[in-house]
């Protein structure tokens, strides 16, 4: 009897023996288990607590309709050709389940009206298309009056091609030497900005006269004094025409007469007024 | 010799969320040959990118993969920049290197997750995707998305990220190794996980040769084959970057490749960041494209081609995306003669198969 | 450990009778295959090209075909290719001859007619 006990309890023991090794084998990933049952979820209890939006999450498109001037940029920007705009009617309409949130639209808005949101377009079952009323073209005033196609004063014009390096939609082509200024009508999304940024004021949208540009006084070529001169470089830095040259560490301040083009930036961005034409 | 089965693996199968169908032959419960077919879900995306110019072609290739999209728009924006012959600043270098390698953590988590999943190891699969949260916050902080970063453009990035950003990164991904460590030590160790996976499935070197296999799949094979190595590919030259190589070339082999992977980009992204150089990040770029060039890149499953032939104007005349899994299936193929019915899912697993990638 | 390469663009044209005694070489020489890709040239001509990677230097050949003309399948040398010349064919309608894997244009399900031309 006690023989039996004794080869029972041998064979156990070595049974444990073995079987012990070959069974931590198995439980590697127990103390992991483990240590999370006396952890707190990871998961959120959505939507009880609401997620933390990151500051450059991209959630959905959203408009600042007052500043838009529907020149539909956006719109040939998007990829998926989620955005429409109806400049005639006043409308902008986005498909909000097309649209893929690269923010493509807001990069080439020229008026900064589009934002990129942080919040998603909540889940739907029909497809949700959103429309937005725009001013129309009457109601805004254009910065230079009118309404047809953009002109160029040929006479005031400088070449210096400051409108075209402005122009979003690659309209505008610029050539110094030969005197051209040449608009593509159909790419030409009537934005303005070329107004904005022309030295001599001589763009225009068709028929308004332009703002006439202050003839610079003097015999035309560009001159600094050197005793006022703190040699700060603005000019050079706005110098559509790259003619400056502008070095604080020497004292040296240089005008290529050949490249100038008179516009007057460099005039007007004097801190020191110590420029003439 | 036993009678010859025919047995459907998918499209639809518990394993794979992603559609690939094999005719399995079988002689009793041994696979006698595999016949792949794929093509359920083509989008015809580089057609696509014919009609959209190249700046919004970016955001189209983007969504190629959902899992290594940084990568996929880094190739497409490199292959187009060598073709216009403009070469991005450095420091927009360095941030795709450092985001492209935080895709390859994040798809490696991602993988080794799906593997257990596969093996039915439920807890261990929630444990990686656990830690890959993380790695998808930091996405996010940085450049705005989760999975899809619309963040490169052509001629460099669209947003820099600061300095105190990337050290945070640093710090973020340094204090998550010891908890990758943790998991990963389980599919090494783990006897349940080396029953399924050592030996399983074994690729020569000769075969992955042969088979053109690429990624971890030919670098588990002990195939010395990573586009890292090439100089046309980030900063990876000034980072020290040396391939992980392992022997065995069985599922095992397949899966430690890929963890190794992850210590070693975590010390890439490091070594990135302390080197990082400010400066600019993009630059003015030729509004049109011509010739053609074509550009490699290391994607998280391997080798990737990038064809980009321009048309003299703002759009392409083809934009050829070649994945890593297109070359990785006859490798799969080849493996799967022989094996028993039960391992087919962990055979297709370990090449880690991207169907709607190789489809586009 | 492996060295450091500077990828060149290495493009060679080649005529399509020239094509298998290419590869051939090719695989005599130790290079893997990369890749095939189809380009539609114009309304008459595809263009394709063939990509090889020996220690990480790439070798492209370039073949040049008209509609209707066929080529020789590569898969006697490079088995893997199957894949790429079963694309080709299914969505640029190039037949490839003698190939060790024909799906006979079953490879990719898709509802449109190839080739695909859409509109600008």
């Amino acid at each position: 009897m006690s023989k039996l006990v004794i080869l029972i309890v041998i064979v156990v023991a070595a049974l444990v023996c073995l079987a012990v090794p070959y069974l931590l084998g198995f439980f590697k990933f127990s103390k992991t288990i483990l240590g999370s049952m006396f952890k707190k979820p990871s998961t959120l209890m959505y939507p009880v607590k609401p997620r933390e939006w990151q500051e450059r999450t991209r959630g959905a498109v959203g408009i600042n309709a007052d500043d838009c001037i529907g020149c539909g940029m956006c719109a040939r920007a998007c990829p998926t050709n989620a955005i429409e705009v109806d400049k005639n009617g006043g409308e902008w309409t986005i498909q909000r389940m097309q649209c893929i949130q690269c923010s493509a639209c807001v990069d080439c808005c020229p008026k900064d009206c589009l934002t990129m949101e942080n919040l998603y377009t909540i889940p739907d079952v029909v497809k949700v298309v959103d429309t937005v009323e725009i001013p129309t073209k009457k109601a805004a005033a254009a910065p230079a009056g009118g309404d047809g196609d953009l002109e160029c004063d040929k006479e005031t014009c400088v070449y210096c091609g400051l409108c075209a390096k402005a122009c979003p939609a690659d309209a505008l082509t610029v050539d110094r030497k030969e005197k051209t200024w040449e608009v593509d009508k159909e790419a030409c999304v009537k934005c303005g900005a070329c107004i904005d940024k022309c030295p001599k004021k001589s763009l225009s949208f068709g028929g308004a006269a332009p703002a006439a540009a202050e003839e610079p006084s003097g015999d035309g070529t560009l001159k600094c004094d050197l005793e006022e001169c703190v040699y700060c470089g603005l000019c050079a830095k706005n110098c559509p025409a790259e003619a400056l040259t502008v070095d604080r560490k020497e004292k040296v301040w240089e005008v290529d007469d050949e490249a100038c083009v008179k516009c007057g930036v460099c005039v007007d961005k004097c801190p020191k007024k110590c420029l003439t034409l | 010799m036993g009678k010859r089965t025919i047995i459907p693996f998918g499209p639809q199968h518990p394993v794979l969320p992603e559609p690939i169908h094999l005719d399995l032959v079988l002689e009793d419960e041994t696979v006698v040959e595999a016949i792949p077919s794929i093509g359920y879900i083509h989008r015809g995306l580089e057609k696509l990118c014919e009609i959209k110019d190249f700046n919004q072609m970016v955001y189209v290739i983007e969504r190629i993969c959902g899992i290594c999209s940084f990568g996929h728009g880094w190739g497409a924006v490199a292959s187009m920049e060598g073709a216009m012959g403009v070469q991005a600043p450095e420091r927009a270098e360095y941030l795709r290197t450092i985001l492209h390698e935080l895709g390859r953590v994040h798809s490696h988590l991602l993988w080794l997750g799906l593997l257990a999943d596969g093996f039915g190891f439920e807890s261990l699969f929630n444990h990686c995707w656990r830690i890959r949260e993380t790695v998808l916050d930091l996405f996010e902080k940085n450049t705005g998305g989760r999975v899809i970063f619309s963040i490169c453009k052509v001629g460099g990035m669209r947003k820099d990220i600061s300095n105190e950003n990337l050290k945070e990164m640093k710090e973020v991904l340094e204090g998550l190794k010891a908890e990758i460590k943790e998991i990963t030590d389980v599919f090494i160790n783990d006897a349940s996980v080396q029953n399924r996976m050592v030996g399983v499935g074994v690729l020569t070197k000769e075969e992955a040769e042969e088979l053109c296999a690429v990624g971890p799949v030919a670098r588990a094979s002990g195939v010395p084959q990573d586009i890292r190595m090439t100089d046309n590919h980030g900063v990876y030259g000034k980072l020290g970057f040396e391939p992980v190589l392992e022997e065995a070339g069985d599922c095992m082999a397949r899966t430690v490749v890929r963890i190794r992977e992850v210590f070693q980009s975590i010390d890439l992204i490091s070594a990135a960041i302390d080197q990082i150089p400010d400066g600019p990040v993009d630059m003015k770029v030729p509004n049109k494209i011509e010739g053609e060039y074509i550009t490699r890149m290391e994607q998280p499953r391997g080798e990737a081609f990038y064809y980009a032939k321009g048309a003299g104007t703002k759009f392409l005349k083809r934009m050829r995306v070649r994945t890593p899994t297109n070359m990785n299936i006859p490798a799969m193929v080849k493996t799967l003669a022989g094996a028993d019915l039960a391992d087919v899912p962990m055979l297709v697993l370990t090449i880690d198969p991207c169907i709607s990638c190789t489809e586009r | 450990m492996a060295e450091r390469v500077f990828v060149e663009q290495n493009f060679e044209t080649v005529e399509p009778s020239q094509l298998i005694s290419k590869v051939g070489d090719f695989k005599a020489d130790g290079c893997r295959l990369g890749q095939i890709c189809g380009v539609v040239l114009d309304d008459e001509t595809y263009e394709i090209v063939y990509s090889f990677d020996k220690g990480h230097q790439l070798y492209n050949l370039r073949v040049d075909i008209k509609i209707g003309e066929e080529l020789e399948s590569i898969t006697g040398i490079y088995w893997p290719a199957f894949i790429y010349e079963n694309e080709i064919h299914d969505l640029f309608g190039v037949q490839f001859n003698h190939s060790a894997l024909d799906y006979q244009g079953k490879f990719f399900k898709i509802s449109e007619e190839t080739p695909w031309k859409p509109k600008k």
